[in-house]
């Protein structure tokens, strides 16, 4: 690579940039007129009274019973200043997990803790939508228009979540509306053909919500590149990279009765995406289509001593590759009963069941069925009021393998616990598992009937603090230690390949977080920052000629940060993201490596009222540093690139 | 005066230099143009392929010389080399593209981008290149688009297309005209070189994949499928029979030849066990009892012309860069790293 060529390209990328800009607002705005200019002079009538929805950031574990982890949650005033973004996205943005993506809007992959793709466990409602053949969510399928809330809890959850949650947990959820009529339309335009829109209604009264949303993201991705597998490193423009992706959602709650509650979320979502290819290949065939249908009902009562829970989620993933398609549908049934046993104990006991159902040209039988159930308990200790400590305990159930017992215990300790001040100190010992997936288990030719699960230990010791004295800021520290036994891997077995369990890989690492809130003027200024430190350290050597012993595993970062800022003057409000992700190896060996790379990203965003109408008009330039870098070997990614965005709310209390 | 020293004595240093390298040869031997070309696949999902090189003399290995020569990696899924007087054609399958390169120095010379499918291996006779494409799978995963792009020497391009059976793969020059195993079928199908038409079948056991001639001009056909045995078949290219035939190990690939012609070499690979070398005489009725080699990972099989010495690329799992381990008869003798996958070499001799 030639740094001296990027430096070239980038004013002419800028241009460029803009050009295409100049034709995109024009189509933008027309759009909008078109279609928003009949029901905005209807509602102009209505008496004028604004509201800004604003929630309140508060550190909010995904279960009350997850003592001791690290959660993340990510601001939502932030993600709804966001272009419409995906999960893919906003995990390389703001926090320091690793994500691996096989070009722009592409299969992204996370690495949490130094671990594989299959060891997320990624949950919608707090139902696993990991596809069940590859143990594995696509993170660019997975698009914040439709969820918009994003909890992260960092290191082994298996005993609360089950399979795939030993790097850490992701889940996704709704916020329930505000009370009144809400409505929102977004419209985002950019650099190389893409134009997201997104519609939003919801009502919500003291008894019932409702809430419907429907995303539109398309782009032609046809970016400009330099090309570093090609002699002289021209500039080419990417093809074969377009995708199309439509997607909807339903959420709604009913108040019955006392205390009880009944909620209905429907998500349905649809992407045909061209495969970029790599940028040495010379063909443009593969294509991927994704379909998603996924449901949850979840009764649940909100009394003061015991609570019940009860949930129904069916899901159906359909996906294409090149035509040939592969169908899986899931139902999980899961009762909770949770109940204060004294005022220093909780007591959670679950279980649930789990039916997969999988129809692929890939597989032995035509319909592949796999049933899996769980029992989990869960207590809560809170003898004195500055120490917390939880014991989960799972047990999983498949009639064709053995799933280790798996507990989990943690801790929380508060230090300094005064209004202005505070200091805990979490500690957490943790047993974690993921199960085989469909495809390692069924894959013709190759899969694995005898395979088992992969099981894991991990150790961590945290320290957290915030204070709001004349300075509002918090940090956090966390250190941790995690052996993966059994980890599957796919290897050459004559001229197929076929799952073994044989990888043994020791992880250690540190995360540390901060953010920092203070007065600029008229305005505040917000800044948050992450940084891990990741060692996952492959034990296994697959012959006496292996030389990946001891060796970082490949494509996870050994050091990965972000910082962002945001600062508000009035109507205005700023957004500076710099991310940086370290060198990664790409082979096991480590012989061969990606050097790292810096993406800074800003936004300028700048509120109107108008009447009961708020609207938000934003600018993004991405990459402004147009650097040249990549994810995945020879896959490119986007230098420099624009996107502008409009969003118009409308709020009646 | 004292300047004027040193400047007399680099210049008399500057005239031996270069005389000393004019004087010696007619035109200067290109760095790579005698050794062991070790032709590195690379990995499927990153595209990574690159050709190494191995000076038995000075036992120096270069790792990417396409890189060496041209400042960027070839990349792509290199299936195979083919070295014609003083070029070379590498054959990125994944790329669908042939790199034409000076056979000595690795120069790049001209690409070919256009015409192929998932190219596979090359022969040229009679002044023309002749190239087996896979062609694009059907939705069963069959192949029946193949066929063999004929390649025109002085453009670098593809002139003419010749449909063959389902796979089309290993390819070898018999009195000119040439024969091309369809490993997706179970026919060599023969193409005149004079007018570019399948002009004969020769039907053989399933999945005919790697040709070698023995020394008595009779040519060896290795034939593999999944899930069944593998076979090795004799055919008399100019009557269009087969001579003889039996069954080998499972999965079996890379069929070489010694360099007096009398000795076969292929690798097996057991589903669940180690690979194998395994050698068979040419008068062999029958595969051989013992395997020669067993080891684990085994992806690339040469045997060096003149000293016999056994060449194995060892894929490491395709978790980092192979290895390749050298054996006299059953002996290790040493063994250095590779690029990624290596998948077969060349003796430059």
């Amino acid at each position: 690579m030639q740094p001296r060529s990027f430096m070239l390209s980038g004013r002419k990328a800028m241009i460029m940039a803009l050009k295409n800009i100049t034709s995109c607002v024009l189509r933008f705005l027309w759009q909008y007129i078109l279609l928003f200019l009949g029901p905005i002079c209807a509602l102009a009538q209505e008496l004028p009274t604004v509201k800004l929805e604003t929630v309140e950031v508060v550190e909010q574990r995904l279960s009350p019973f997850a003592i001791g982890a690290k959660t993340t949650t990510l601001d939502s005033t932030l993600l709804s200043l966001e272009a419409l973004p995906n999960l893919a996205d906003i995990i390389n943005y703001y926090t320091p997990i690793a994500v691996k993506s096989y070009g722009n809007g592409m299969l992204s992959t996370i690495s949490f803790r130094g671990t594989g793709p299959s060891h997320t466990a990624v949950l919608w409602h707090g139902v696993n939508i990991s596809y069940p053949m590859l143990g594995q969510s696509d993170l660019s399928m997975l698009s914040l228009a439709l969820s918009n809330e994003v909890s992260i809890q960092h290191g082994t959850g298996s005993a609360l979540y089950g399979s795939g949650a030993l790097g850490g947990t992701v889940s996704l959820s709704n916020a329930n509306p505000i009370i009144g009529t809400n409505l929102l339309l977004t419209q985002w335009a950019g650099s190389f053909g893409t134009y997201k829109n997104h519609i939003q209604a919801s009502y919500a009264n003291a008894k019932y919500f409702i809430k419907i949303a429907t995303l539109w993201d398309q782009s032609n991705n046809n970016f400009e590149f330099n090309n570093i597998t090609r002699p002289g490193v021209p500039t080419e423009v990417q093809e074969g990279a377009d995708y199309n992706i439509f997607g909807a959602s339903v959420e709604s709650g009913f108040l019955i009765g006392k205390n009880g509650e009944l909620s209905i979320s429907g998500q349905y979502f649809n992407a045909d995406r061209n495969l970029q290819p790599s940028m040495n290949a010379n063909y443009l065939q593969d294509n991927q289509t994704d379909e998603n249908i996924r449901i949850r009902a979840r009764y649940q009562t909100n009394g003061t001593t015991i609570n019940w829970n009860i949930n129904y989620a069916y899901l159906h993933d359909v996906i294409g590759f090149n035509g040939a398609k592969t169908f899986a549908d899931q139902q999980v049934i899961r009762a909770e009963l949770e109940k204060k046993l004294y005022s220093w104990l909780n007591i959670n006991v679950a279980a649930d069941y789990n039916f997969i159902k999988i129809e692929s040209p890939f597989y032995t039988e035509e319909n592949t069925k796999e049933s899996r159930s769980n029992v989990w308990a869960s207590l809560l200790l809170n003898p004195t009021e500055r120490l917390f400590i939880s014991l989960n305990l799972r047990q999983s159930f498949n009639p064709q393998y053995k799933i280790p017992f798996t507990p989990t215990l943690g801790s929380e300790f508060i230090l300094i616990k005064k209004s202005e001040h505070q200091l805990r100190i979490n500690t957490l010992l943790a047993k974690g598992y993921r199960v085989p997936t469909l495809n390692e288990r069924y894959w013709q030719p190759g899969g694995d009937l005898n395979l088992i699960p992969e099981d894991s230990y991990s150790a961590e010791l945290g320290f957290s603090g915030k204070s709001a004295n004349h300075l509002v800021y918090s940090y956090e520290l966390t250190g941790y230690r995690m052996w993966v036994e059994n980890w599957i891997l796919w290897r050459p077995q004559g001229s197929f390949w076929s799952p073994e369990n044989v990888k043994h890989v020791d992880v250690y690492g540190i995360e540390a977080s901060g953010s920092l809130e203070h007065g600029l003027f008229s305005g505040k200024i917000k800044w948050s920052g992450n940084y891990a430190f990741t060692k996952s350290i492959n034990r296994t050597g697959l012959d006496q000629f292996d030389r990946s012993v001891d060796k970082q595993l490949a494509y996870v970062p050994i050091h990965r940060a972000t910082v962002t800022s945001t600062s508000e003057w009035n109507s205005w409000s700023l957004l500076v993201n710099v991310s940086y992700t370290g060198q990664r190896f790409v082979t096991a060996d480590n012989e061969e490596s990606l050097p790292n790379y810096i993406l800074l990203n800003l936004r300028l965003s700048k509120s109107f009222r108008a009447s009961k109408f708020l609207f938000n008009t934003h600018a993004n330039i991405n990459n402004l540093l147009n650097t040249q870098y990549h994810s995945v070997e020879n896959k490119a990614m986007p230098g420099i690139n624009l996107l502008f965005g409009l969003t118009i709310s409308y709020y009646k209390p | 005066m004292k300047k004027a020293k040193y400047l007399v004595l680099t210049g008399a240093l500057l005239a031996f230099i270069v005389t000393g390298c004019s004087t010696t040869e007619e035109y200067p031997l290109g760095e790579f143009a005698t050794g062991i070309i070790i032709i590195n696949e690379g990995n499927f999902s990153d595209s990574n392929g690159s050709i190494g090189f191995y000076n038995e003399s000075t036992e120096v290995v270069s790792d990417d010389i396409f890189n060496q020569a041209n400042g960027v990696s070839p990349g792509g899924i290199i299936q195979s080399v083919y070295f014609y007087e003083n070029l070379a054609f590498i054959i990125d399958q994944a790329g669908n593209r042939i790199e034409v390169v000076e056979a000595e120095t690795f120069k790049a010379v001209a690409t070919i981008d256009q015409g192929l499918t998932t190219p596979r291996y090359m022969v040229i006779s009679n002044g023309k290149g002749y190239v087996s494409n896979w062609g694009n799978y059907d939705a069963n995963y069959n192949l029946p688009e193949s066929y063999v792009a004929v390649i025109d020497l002085t453009g670098f391009s593809v002139s003419k297309t010749i449909k063959t059976d389902n796979g089309s793969e290993g390819l070898i020059i018999f009195g000119g005209d040439i024969y091309v195993a369809n490993s997706n079928s179970n026919t060599v199908e023969l193409i005149n070189t004079t007018n570019d038409i399948v002009t004969g079948t020769i039907s053989v056991a399933t999945g005919p994949r790697g040709f070698a001639e023995d020394k008595n001009g009779k040519v060896w056909v290795l034939s593999s499928e999944l899930f069944a045995n593998s076979a090795l078949s004799q055919l008399d290219l100019s009557s269009e029979q087969v001579l003889k035939s039996f069954i080998i190990g499972s999965s079996a690939k890379s069929l070489n030849i010694n360099g007096t012609g009398d000795q076969l070499y292929y690798l097996s690979a057991p589903y669940g066990a180690d690979a194998e070398v395994k050698t068979v005489s040419i008068d062999a009725t029958e595969d051989a009892t013992v395997a020669l080699i067993v080891a684990p990972n085994l992806y690339g099989l040469g045997v060096d012309p003149i000293t016999g010495i056994i060449y194995l690329g060892n894929h490491n799992g395709f978790q980092g860069n192979g290895t390749v381990i050298r054996y006299d008869g059953d002996t290790m003798l040493d063994n250095f790293a590779a690029g990624i996958a290596p998948n077969g070499f060349i003796f430059r001799k």
